[in-house]
């Protein structure tokens, strides 16, 4: 039993960045009807800039927050020099656009930092902390601070702002936002920022666990796409919930079968998902956004 | 008269090949109430979507106030003072009645005065002021109209369009919904309405245009159109003449009009 509340402690931080990068997956779809395929790429360019600027001497705390506004701000640019453009095209169209966008990300980050993983310490240094028998490390404990900091600030902003409803109308119906003045243009360009700045903060704390490497776009944006599709990909919070169930399913099999396993258990459930539950574990919330 | 709030010229719109406007020619004047009655398929949903600027037109010019504003997009439209309350109602389903309201006025966002124009789209609708927190997906078909209705006027237009509002309503609620265009007016809204129920429409119209098949068949008074035998043939039904609102439904259908010129 405590070895597997011990997988169970070791999935939830992988689980939680998931979530967040599934979070951006939900936030576009809905808004614009695009799946982005670039979504773990700006994850994997702020976790890139966050080692960068903190080799470059700056403290850790602006290093992590220009890191993630340069997360954000390659969602601004994938939103205004690809998708705006590009507009009139069909979705399908722009789906492929976005995989463009990921691979042009992906050789400008070799060519700037090489292919080399680079590492960073923990945010707090010290010993695992002993939760129910499991050992939590610092850096997870973060990552779950910083989860429930971004889902109680995304309830706050999609439930108490009036542009956070204003995406919603969007995601609704489109005709009849613009009807209202709202104009799809520039909540497709609120999307990616949002979603690009999202996966960015899930990019820095991610990066003592795992260090950063200029190919991890690809694997963790496969995970945070089978995230919101776990959460049927309609409800941030279902994608939230979502990461943490493939994270923890992954140590689970990592713990018990093999370590080979974790690629597999992602696109083991996505798949399944697809074929046999498309609409979501958590079908009942449906256009709920919170 | 005065100068024409709104001033359609030979307007044309298509879907591709297939023409649905095949030149239309309307004025609403200020303070008006303005309905364009005609069968499914004529193109009255089509007119307005194309006025409010959801639809760029194929042809013609559309004059605001003297103003061109053909092939403004649909968020401009709001702002320059022409909304529609769409058919079909489409209020957002998953947000509150208070939500959908505070959207309405989305270009005026963070304006101190949003919570009295709530205020008085409630005073006008009551039942939504008793629905404030409730999801706008799970009011009634009219109260819905009465919340898309309120939603446009949120934006505090001058022209107010809507199309179809007695779609899928019952007649009691059609004459409700029908009644409040009235008390609009009195408030200096200026309204276009669309509608197939044509003695719905007719009701509370000044004037009222026939749209057949994408041109302006007939147009004249409401006096008039009651008046004439073609439009009593086709929209009013000749046993709707006699027995009063009983054969509402069997106006709806609407056989082709054949012209007046006849």
């Amino acid at each position: 039993m405590s070895e597997f509340l011990q997988f169970v402690a070791s999935g939830v931080g992988q689980g939680a960045i998931y979530g967040l990068v599934g979070v951006g997956f939900v936030i576009i779809y809905n808004v614009t009807g695009i799946i982005n395929f670039a979504q773990g790429h700006y994850l994997m360019l702020s976790a890139l800039a966050a080692v960068s600027l903190r080799e470059a001497g700056l403290p850790a705390v602006p290093a992590l927050l220009l890191a993630i506004v340069a997360g954000a701000l390659a969602g601004v640019a994938t939103d205004r020099l690809v998708i705006s453009p590009a507009r009139r095209h069909s979705t399908l169209t722009l789906i492929i656009l976005t995989v463009g966008v990921a691979i042009a990300v992906e050789g400008l980050a070799l060519l700037i930092w090489g292919v080399n993983p680079r590492r960073y310490a923990p945010f707090t240094a010290g010993p695992p902390l002993e939760v129910g028998g499991a050992a939590l490390s610092r850096q997870t404990l973060w990552v779950l601070a910083v989860t429930v900091a971004m889902a109680l600030a995304l309830w706050w902003f999609f439930q108490r702002t009036v542009v956070g409803k204003a995406m919603q109308a969007c995601a609704m119906n489109r005709d009849a936002a613009r009807l209202q003045a709202i104009n799809p243009a520039q909540m497709s360009l609120y999307a990616f920022t949002m979603a690009a700045a999202v996966a960015g903060v899930a990019g820095v704390v991610l990066v003592p666990i795992t260090s950063a490497y200029y190919d991890m776009g690809i694997p963790f944006g496969l995970k945070g796409f089978t995230a919101a599709v776990i959460g049927g990909l309609v409800s941030p919070f279902g994608a939230l919930a979502g990461g943490l169930l493939l994270g923890v399913a992954e140590a689970v099999a990592v713990g018990y079968v093999s370590s080979a396993m974790a690629e597999g258990v992602a696109f083991a459930v996505l798949a399944l998902m697809l074929v046999l539950r498309p609409e979501g574990l958590l079908a009942q919330v449906r256009t709920r956004w919170a | 008269m005065s100068q024409p709030l709104l001033a359609v010229r030979g307007l044309r719109a298509a879907y591709g090949r297939i023409q649905a406007l095949r030149g239309v020619d309307l004025e609403v004047h200020p303070g008006e109430v303005v309905a364009v009655i005609g069968a499914n398929g004529a193109g009255k949903t089509t007119l307005l979507r194309t006025l409010a600027g959801l639809m760029p037109p194929a042809g013609g010019t559309v004059l605001l106030e003297g103003r061109d504003v053909t092939g403004r997009p649909a968020e401009e439209m709001v702002r320059l003072g022409v909304a529609l309350v769409p058919e079909g109602r489409q209020v957002f389903y998953g947000l509150s009645v208070w939500d959908n309201l505070v959207l309405g006025a989305y270009h005026r966002r963070g304006q101190a005065d949003l919570r009295r124009d709530v205020e008085e789209v409630f005073a006008l609708f009551p039942v939504l002021a008793q629905r404030r927190r409730q999801a706008a997906g799970t009011l009634s078909g009219g109260e819905q109209q009465m919340l898309a209705i309120g939603r446009a006027l949120m934006a505090r237009p001058r022209l107010l369009m809507l199309d179809e509002p007695s779609l899928g309503l019952a007649p009691k609620v059609v004459r409700d919904v029908m009644g409040r265009l009235v008390e609009l007016r009195a408030r200096g809204v200026t309204v276009l309405v669309a509608e197939q129920h044509a003695r719905a429409a007719l009701a509370v119209a000044d004037r009222a245009y026939v749209l057949e098949r994408g041109r302006i068949a007939l147009a004249g008074s409401r006096e008039r159109l009651l008046e004439e035998p073609a439009v009593r043939a086709a929209y009013l039904g000749r046993r709707a003449l006699r027995t009063g609102a009983a054969a509402d439904e069997k106006a709806d259908t609407g056989a082709p009009l054949t012209m007046s010129e006849e």
